[in-house]
This record gives C-alpha cells, structure tokens and sequence, in this order.
C-alpha cells in the first residue's frame, strides 16, 4: 500500500513539474488537474497571476486517480480513514423529540493548508442530555491531501463533552483574524469556538454574548453573515421548540407502536439574530431587528441578497409554519415578508415541514432564487425570484414536483456536480420515523437543464451515493481542490460518507476564495458575476450555510462548462466595493483580495 | 325503566341493528351507538352489526375499537365485502398501508363490480409510491365508476390529483372536467381544475374555475386553499388589487398544517 502511494506521489510530482506541458498532452485530464490547482491571487490592482505563480496547495497531490472511478460520479472514501464518528442519537427504542435531528457538518479549512477539513456535530445520551461517552463526541477530521483524513478532535479541542446534545454547525472566520471559526447549535447552551489558529480551538461562549438563549430552546441551525455591512459576522440562529426531556411528549401510533410526534405538540419559537460587536462579543439584537416577532419552528437557514440592494436577507425554512424571508431594510430591522413575497405556502396555501433549504440562482437570470425540502408526499419546492419582491413557485414547471414525492428531505442544496454552469439540486433523504419500509431512502440528485426542468439522475451518481437510510446533514466542499463539488452526508447511526466527484465530464470551472479587508475577511455575502467570452453569464455568492445543520465550503464555485475562456468577472462586496477582474485563468482556485479603495468608475 | 329493558330484548338483535342503522343514516351517532350496541349485547358476532359499530368508532376517533371489531367480523365471515373493505379503509387512514392492501384485495375479488375497494387500493399504492400500480387501479375504478354522481366524482378528483402529482397536467384536467360533469356542485372538482388548468399555464381560465369553488358548498378544499390560489393567479394575470385582496381573505380563513 506503502509503495502504490508513493508511486502514485511521483506521478504527480512529475505532472507538476511539467506543468502546463502535462495539460497540453491531456488538456483536462485529472493528472493535469492536480498539477494545475494553483491558486492564484487576485486583486483589482493587480488582476492575474501567470499560471506559474505556485501556491502551497501546488505540493498536495491526492492519492486517488478519478480514471478508476468507472461510470459513476461519487464515490465514498470514508473508509479509506480510521475515525470513530458515528452519527449517534441514542436511538434505543424510547423516542424522544430531538432525536430525528442529528449530524451537522461543516466543511472548514482550520488548519489555513488550502484543504478543507470536516466537522461534525453529534447527539447524546437520553434522557440525560450528556455526551456520556466518546461513542456522542463531535468530531474534527482533518483532510490528509490524499484521499483519507485524520481524527484531531481531541487536539484540537472540540470533543464538546461538555454540550450534551448538538446539531447545527455554521463556520467562519468571525474575529477577521484569518481562521475560521465554530458556532456550534445545542439543545442546552450554544456554543462559540475560537480558532487560536494553532490547530486548537477555545470555548470562548462565557462572555460573548452568544450563550444566552431562552430557557429549554433547541438551536438547530446557524448561519454566519454580515446584516449590517460593518465587516463584522453577525450571526442568525433557528431555534425549533421549547422541549426537554421531563416535558417529552410521548406519540403512540393506534395506542401501540411509539412514534416521533409531529412537532405541532410543541410550541413555537423565534429564531434569534446575534450582532457582532467586535472583540469577540455579541449583543442580542433579535427584538431590536423586529426578527423576534415571526413565531416558527425554524430549520434551514439561506442567506442572499434576494432584493439586489446590496443588503443581506435571510430565509428560514419551517417545519409546519410558513417559512420567513426576513427582509433586511438596512436600519438594523428586518420585516417579514414570507406570505408578500410568495415564499410561506406550498402551492396550497398550507404550510409544509419545511427541511434544509438554498438560495441560489439556478437559471442564471441574476436573482437569488429558493429552494426548500420536505417529507414524502409534500413536494420539495423550488421558487423563482421574479424581482420586485415577487417569487413564483415553480415546483411543477421545472419537474421538481414529481421527481420528489416519495422523498422525506432534509439537508439540500444547489450543487453544480458536472460544471454545466447549471446549478443542480441535491437532497439527503430518509424518513422521520422507522416505521415503514420506505423510511430509509436514498439521497437524490436533479440535474438542472438549462435553468428550465430537473430530471433525476441519482442514478448515475453511483451505489456509495444511492445508499439508503436516514440522511440528516450535508456539506458541499471541494476536498481534493479539482474543481468538481465533493459532498459530505451525515446518517443516523452511520459513519457519515464523504463523497468524492469523479468529475466524469472534464467540464471547465473557477473557484473564489475571498479575502475580505474592509468586508468580513470571508468575503461572506460578496456576489459572483462570470461572463464568458461567448457571453454566457454566470451568478453565485459566498455563503456557508446550505441545507440544513450544516456549513458548505465558503469559496465560491462556479463551472464553466466547455468555456475555455472568462472575459471577466464582476465582484460586490458586502462594502459596497466592485472589482473586476479581466481575463481570469480558469480551472483553478483564485485568491481574491478586496481592493482597499472603490476602483474608479465603480 | 324496567318496561325498556323488555322492550329491548323483546325487540331482538335484528331490530336493534336495523334501527341503528337508520340511526346511523340520519346521522344521529349517539343513538345508533346505543342500538348497535344493544345488537351486539345479544349477539355478538353479527356481522353487520360489528361493521356498524367499527364505522361509529371512526368517526369516534377510536381506530383500536374499529379494528378490534372488523377483526371479529372477519374471523365469524371472511367472506364479508363490507367488513374487509372497511378493514383496508381503516388501515389506510391511518397510515398503515402495507396492512390495507390485503383487505382491500380481499374486498375487491368478493365484490368485482364495486369501485370503492380499488379506488382505495388506488390511493394505497399512491401512498406506497407504487405510480404503476396506482395509476391502473385508478383507471380501473374509474371504470367500475361510470355513472354520474358525487362518488364518481371523487374517484375522478383523486385519480387526476394524482396524475398532477406525476406532472400529467393536461390529462389531470380531463379527469378534473369529467368529474365536473359527474358532479357540477363538487368544489374538489373546481379546484382541481384550477390547478390543473394553472399548471397548464392558464391563468385566466384557472381564476374562473377558483372563484367557482368558492361558490360551492365547503367539503374538503378549504377557503384558505382557494383564495391562495386566487392569489396566485391574479397576480400572474397582473390584477394585484384582486391578488392582494385574496391574500388578506386567505390570511383570515381559518388554515391547515400538513405532517
């Protein structure tokens, strides 16, 4: 084994070495696209690097040759590494409230190496509520650079014995001081992790303002972004319900078999919305910014401009509750305007179990659009942002509709697997309860066709992707930096699976990993315009909450296509600065910092 | 008191039955509660009786009492249409669908003309995810339907709800009219169609049918449903004042929550 990888090691070495040489002979084959995975750093001052500009990820070569991928997209390399993380909700016959939620995941970069690593929350012993074993840790992995990761969870110091049960993750570099850091969601106190950027992380919740919670309020989602465009992270966190384990409810089925009960038992609740203040300290601005007033069972959270004003807007996803879209109206308040703009209802007016949900522009019309999943029977929903203020649910246009009645949903989100440049939709699936011979299920992948219909094509992605259980939470990221959207899900009682993309199509993309000065330094909120030299244009932004519970890869993706070349590129960022950038390389990751000053003529 | 007592068991289980059964017709639950169970007092395994008295614990909302009594009814005759059909109804509605289709089956094959037994196994297998399945016994029970009244037309509603869930809109449609014909008054049908016909893309044609089932007696779709459907169109028909104005009569009526 010893002697394959290091055989494998100078192959690699050597394509590199070539460089530019090794893409010629194979223009994009996947030994050039080792040798080629440079990042290049960008700024408007100084708009493109030669390709030779050499950057530390030049050294990493992966021990993993996509041509023995045969016919299917992903497959699951999870086994390839020794880590004990199991998915654990303590399913033990009792069924208490929380436990269908568990398994966040972010893809975080911790280490600064130009991988992505993986965490992932877990649950804990019931009824107590303790991670009373390793068997409930969370987990840190950190990516090798070849194909298998590495449990640094202790030494890094976030075992999180002391949160009892989690779920939601959100990453970001919140202190702007160059390492990403961890909000982590709990059924007893949040949580905030400082990065100390020496592969250690500090519980720094005591005193930032971000422990405080109503009493018995379950957080399960959080997302990072900046609401008042100060180059501070704020922080949007869903609370579920008021529950605790003396105040479980327990559901019979036909006075006999315990089922999950449906969360319309419990009260609702607001989600909370957190203001950086600097320093490492939050205020509670959920009264202040009116977001305390909408009373929902709150899950996935999507960050977007979905107004083009250059403000951050945030939708939630509820479960049996209309979904917000809080509208940010730029003086620290934000109004409700779900039912106004035609986000609230499935196409009956009633609302749903609204899962994991994106917002994405997947027609490339240059507006943010919606989607949010659901359980079996109800339809996942896709919304086109009309502008204006106005969303058109266009479930049944696109074909999404019966492409996803027989699916329970819970994390998705837009992923472009094949870098058409048309964002696809991806769904980790199985059922609340165990009660059926349909409540495991398969993860599903709709490919976007031309921004009009979807067609289910998760057959193609291979048996590790089709496997069947109880998905909960999913991260998109880009783990060996080819090009091509790995995917990580998290299943109940599973080891999760971390997916890798075969890249069967050698389409062409770009990736932005965004150095925000006077913006948040994750460039977070910054949109995306790529116009190709035939004119195609193309729109993303940078977020990391996607689905539900979990946090994606925060650069932004965009693919290409058979474009070989970009004419230019258009970037907004948070403070109001535009960039542009001509000619970009493509096929490649490129650093870009924000200007210091607003380019003439912006 | 005593002249009752023996007038009852004068009157015998028979009579007890029947009269529960015109109770039952004439929706007085309580009384029919009271006959049925004084059939069953002096004979315990009538049949019919024991169906009766499933169909009261329905409605009661007690499916164990429901199940417990079909279960007997189907161990003293297996050959009863009603009591397995009303077995399989039992399970369905409450969620247990793999349980419902044997009763069902059993229902159907004693009583092939009747379109009830497969319209349910219809809607079974739809819930199941079995689209083949369910797509031909919808067309099946379509054709042991062929009459025009409100029974019919449920079977054709449903059938083209289901074809609109695949993405046939335009078949869904033709289901949605036929019904309408069955039944003119049947708000389901209205609305089905405005759907359909939005689907379709047209909205104008689609508003007429919603405020149409707006008119009609309330049975299953709701004022909520309908005038978020209004809604919707009008505001694809660029009428926001009558998009706006539904939306505020939507947010009043009383609404729904699906799990």
């Amino acid at each position: 084994m010893v002697e394959v990888r290091r055989r494998r090691f100078l192959v690699s070495v050597a394509a590199c070495l070539t460089g530019l040489a090794v893409r010629r002979a194979n223009p994009l084959g996947p030994t050039a696209k080792v040798g080629l995975s440079q990042a290049t750093k960008l700024s408007s001052a100084a708009p493109v690097q030669s390709s030779s500009a050499r950057t530390k990820l030049d050294d990493r070569k992966l021990d993993y040759d996509p041509s023995n991928a045969g016919s299917y997209w992903f497959s699951d390399f999870a086994g390839r590494s020794r880590f004990a993380y199991r998915t654990s909700n303590d399913f033990t016959g009792r069924k208490y409230f929380p436990q269908p939620m568990c398994g966040g995941v972010a893809a975080i970069d911790y280490n600064n190496d130009g991988l992505m690593d993986l965490f992932f929350t877990n649950g804990a012993k019931l009824p107590e509520l303790e991670k009373t074993s390793p068997t409930y840790y969370n987990c840190l992995l950190h990516n090798n650079g070849d194909g298998t990761f590495e449990d640094v969870t202790a030494k890094a110091g976030l075992t999180g014995a002391d949160l009892g049960y989690c779920f939601g993750v959100a990453a970001a570099d919140y202190d702007n001081d160059g390492h990403q850091d961890l909000f982590i969601c709990n059924a007893g106190r949040n949580a905030l992790y400082h990065n100390n950027g020496d592969g250690t992380f500090t519980d720094v919740s005591a005193g930032s303002g971000l422990e405080h919670k109503p009493e018995n309020v379950l957080s399960v989602g959080a997302a990072w972004f900046d609401y008042d465009n100060d180059g501070l992270l704020d922080l949007i966190v869903t609370n579920y319900t008021i529950w605790t384990p003396q105040t479980d409810k327990q559901c019979l089925k036909d006075d006999a078999r315990e089922e999950y009960c449906s969360p319309t038992v419990y009260k609702s609740v607001a989600s909370r919305l957190y203001r950086n203040l600097g320093h490492g300290r939050f205020e509670d601005a959920t009264e202040a910014s009116a977001i305390g007033k909408a009373l929902g069972k709150g899950m996935g959270i999507s960050i977007a401009d979905f107004t083009g004003d250059g403000l951050m807007d945030v939708f939630i996803a509820n479960d049996t509750e209309p979904n917000f879209l809080f509208v940010n109206q730029g003086n620290g308040v934000f109004r409700e305007c779900g039912l106004e703009y035609g986000v609230a209802y499935n196409e009956e007016g009633n609302p749903v179990s609204g899962m994991g949900s994106d917002a994405k522009d997947f027609d490339n019309d240059g507006r943010v659009d919606i989607i949010y999943n659901d359980l079996a029977g109800q339809f996942f929903a896709i919304l086109k942002n009309e502008g204006g203020g106005s969303f058109s649910d266009v479930t049944w246009s696109t074909n999404l509709g019966p492409l996803t009645r027989k699916f329970s949903g819970w994390s998705m989100g837009f992923i472009d697997y094949n870098n058409d440049g048309w964002k696809d939709i991806y769904s980790a699936n199985g059922d609340v309860d165990n009660l059926t011979e349909s409540s495991r299920q398969h993860d599903t992948m709709f490919e976007n066709e031309g921004g009009k219909t979807f067609i289910d094509v998760t057959e193609k992605m291979g048996p590790d992707f089709a496997f069947a259980g109880y998905q909960r939470g999913s991260a998109f990221v880009d783990l060996n930096n080819d090009g091509f959207m790995d995917l990580v899900v998290t299943s109940l009682g599973q080891k999760p699976r971390i997916l890798m993309n075969h890249a069967l199509i050698k389409n062409h993309w770009m990736m932005f990993d965004l150095h925000g000065h006077k913006s948040n330094r994750d460039g977070i909120g910054a949109t995306i315009k790529v116009t190709t030299q035939s004119g195609r244009t193309l729109y993303n932004h940078v977020t990391t909450s996607v689905g539900f519970m979990s946090s994606s890869d925060r650069r932004a993706h965009f693919g290409l296509g058979a474009e070989t070349k970009v004419d230019h590129v258009e970037i907004r960022w948070p403070s109001g600065i535009v960039q542009r950038l001509e000619h970009p390389a493509i096929d490649r990751i490129l650093n870009v910092e924000e200007p210091t000053h607003r380019p003439l003529g912006s | 008191m005593i002249w009752l007592l023996v007038l009852q068991l004068a009157l015998g289980p028979s009579q007890h039955y029947e009269n529960a059964k015109q109770d039952f017709a004439q929706r007085r639950f309580s009384e029919a509660d009271s006959e049925v169970n004084a059939a069953l007092h002096e004979s315990p395994h009538m049949v019919p009786a024991l169906v009766l008295k499933a169909r009261l614990a329905t409605l009661a909302h007690r499916p164990d009492v429901a199940k417990s009594c079909l279960i007997t009814a189907i161990t003293v005759d297996p050959t009863s249409e009603e009591a397995q059909f009303f077995l399989g109804l039992s399970y369905y509605t409450q969620n247990d669908f793999k349980l419902a289709i044997s009763p069902l089956q059993t229902a159907q094959t004693l009583s092939p003309k009747s379109p009830m037994p497969v319209f349910y196994l219809a809607m079974t297998q739809e819930a199941l995810g079995d689209e083949t399945k369910a797509l031909e016994l919808y067309q099946q029970a379509e054709t042991l339907s062929p009459e025009k009244t409100p029974q019919s037309a449920g079977i054709l509603v449903a059938y083209g709800r289901f074809l609109l869930s695949l993405g046939r809109s335009q078949e869904s449609v033709e289901k949605d009219r036929l019904a309408i014909e069955a039944d003119p008054e049947s708000r389901d049908a209205h609305y089905e169609l405005a759907k359909g016909l939005d689907h379709e893309g047209d909205s104008k044609n689609a508003a007429l049918e919603g405020e149409r089932a707006l008119t009609l007696p309330l049975l299953g779709t709701s004022d909520a449903q309908i005038h978020f459907l209004l809604a919707n169109l009008y505001r694809k028909l660029n009428q926001p004042d009558l998009a706006k104005a539904h939306l505020e009569k939507f947010q009043a009526a009383p609404q729904t929550t699906q799990r």
